[in-house]
């Protein structure tokens, strides 16, 4: 996993109420729990890269939760600048994808524009858009969530 | 033939026989009549008479990398591989087909089929009369770190103009370039990657050069051309522009947006002025550029900041 998006994931928490993340991606996963609300520790599962071979391997981290809590949110496609959101690539065209559908590590989701920058989002992992966060056309904040893939 | 080649001949304004070009090219006089009606197509203007021949109605000077090159500095030269084409669709997604292993990739073309702009808008591309060329590159620090490179890029085509002694040379916010508030270019960045990755940035230049009356028709705002106000042939101005591009490039990845606020503010055309941002339609009076490039708006109630949106300036 790309130390900067650890980094992230670490900045995600400490600006939130959240106790402990955990992300599986394929074959890497890594838990982050806070130990307390000033230090967040991060913990890497040990040795991701030899994982074991049964995903059910990886033990809930939180026993005897709730159902409600057990709910993790959807992973989301954050936005890397201040800007614009567009979802199309031009007012005629149909927009880049639909919830609903499939979409592949590369694909462009939509755009973000800044001075007349045009920033085509791509899906960073493959999955399915779940939900899409932001109506066309709105402003939009450094980080703030555009979409949510499953 | 190509029709490159027979414009090429065809260059120089004067008249050429339609058998004087059949012997050229080894092909019969009904073949070039057949390929003069592409120039049509291609947006340019020709004139026949009987027993002259053919001729432009305006002599093209064609790109030329030699030339382009003799306005382009060693060093910047050696960061880049360029290229010159007859024609593309779009010189922003043709550039990312040249293969170099260096920081740059220019592409300047001729003309091109679908010359874009803003949100899928068309960009009036007519074969060998104005600009077009793109600037390809890798960026490692991530997007946020771009801001501001538009208004950077939207200096450097102002900084060539008023060197060249083009009068009244101005940006409106964030970057086209108008002469006596006149357009006499676009510029469209586009870019791609995922937020943990590289990025690939393409930044896409148009200059209104010789552009006729005819051929701006379908242009629906103010326009302007160069040569309305400055003789510059179009390889020195093609090289000068990039040379600058280059410039401020370097600058900007070592210093940032900051270094250029200043320079912002002498080209700035929305000073002062009454304006309104379209999208969150907000009506102020504009005041120039924060440390980021964002536009400052005088409101009622104080100073708004934009970073997106296009600017409409109030008639007085």
């Amino acid at each position: 996993m790309d130390i900067r998006k650890i980094k992230k994931l670490i900045e995600l928490i400490e600006d939130s109420d959240v106790e402990q993340l955990e992300i599986k991606e394929g074959e890497e996963s890594i838990k982050i729990t806070r130990r307390n609300p000033n230090a967040p520790a991060v913990v890497a599962s040990p040795a991701p890269v030899i994982a074991a071979p049964a995903p059910v391997a990886a033990a809930p981290a939180a026993p005897a939760s709730t159902p409600e809590e057990t709910r993790t949110a959807l992973p989301s496609i954050n936005s890397p600048m201040v800007g614009t959101f567009y979802r199309s690539p031009s007012p005629e065209a149909p927009p880049f994808v639909q919830v609903g559908q499939q979409v592949k590590t590369g694909d462009v989701l939509c755009i973000v524009e800044a001075m007349k920058m045009m920033n085509q989002i791509e899906a960073d992992r493959d999955g399915t858009i779940s939900e899409v966060l932001v109506e066309n056309g709105a402003p939009v904040e450094f980080d703030q969530p555009l979409f949510s893939i499953s | 033939m190509h029709l490159s080649n027979l414009i090429s001949v065809l260059a120089d304004g004067e008249f050429h026989s339609g058998s004087e070009l059949g012997e050229r090219f080894g092909v019969s006089r009904t073949a070039i009549w057949k390929a003069l009606e592409g120039l049509e197509g291609l947006g340019l203007d020709y004139e026949s008479h009987r027993g002259k021949g053919y001729r432009l109605l305006s002599p093209i000077d064609l790109l030329d990398k030699s030339k382009i090159l003799n306005f382009v500095s060693d060093s910047h030269h050696a960061d880049a591989q360029i290229e010159v084409v007859d024609t593309c669709a779009s010189t922003n997604t043709d550039v990312h087909s040249i293969s170099a292993n260096l920081p740059y990739r220019v592409l300047f073309s001729e003309q091109q089929s679908a010359g874009r702009g803003r949100r899928g808008r068309d960009w009036v591309s007519p074969f060998g009369q104005n600009l077009y060329f793109s600037v390809c590159f890798e960026w490692f620090k991530g997007p946020a770190a771009l801001q501001g490179l538009s208004i950077v890029v939207g200096i450097a085509l102002a900084q060539v103009l008023k060197g060249l002694n083009v009068t009244d040379v101005g940006l409106k916010w964030p970057n086209d370039i108008w002469i006596s508030d006149r357009k006499a270019a676009g510029i469209l960045i586009e870019l791609s990657g995922e937020a943990t990755g590289s990025w690939l940035v393409t930044i896409g230049i148009g200059m209104n050069v010789n552009m006729s009356e005819r051929q701006a028709s379908q242009i629906d705002q103010p326009w302007t051309a160069i040569a309305q106000h400055v003789d510059v042939e179009r390889n020195e101005l093609a090289g000068r522009l990039l040379e600058s591009l280059l410039n401020n490039m370097s600058i900007f990845r070592e210093k940032g947006f900051e270094a250029f606020v200043d320079e912002y503010g002498k080209f700035d055309a929305l000073k002062n002025r009454s304006v309104k941002v379209i999208g969150p339609d907000v009506e102020g009076v504009a005041l120039g550029v924060d440390l980021q490039g964002g536009l400052q708006l005088k409101v009622d109630d104080g100073v708004k900041v934009f970073h997106s949106g296009e600017v409409s300036v109030r008639p007085i």
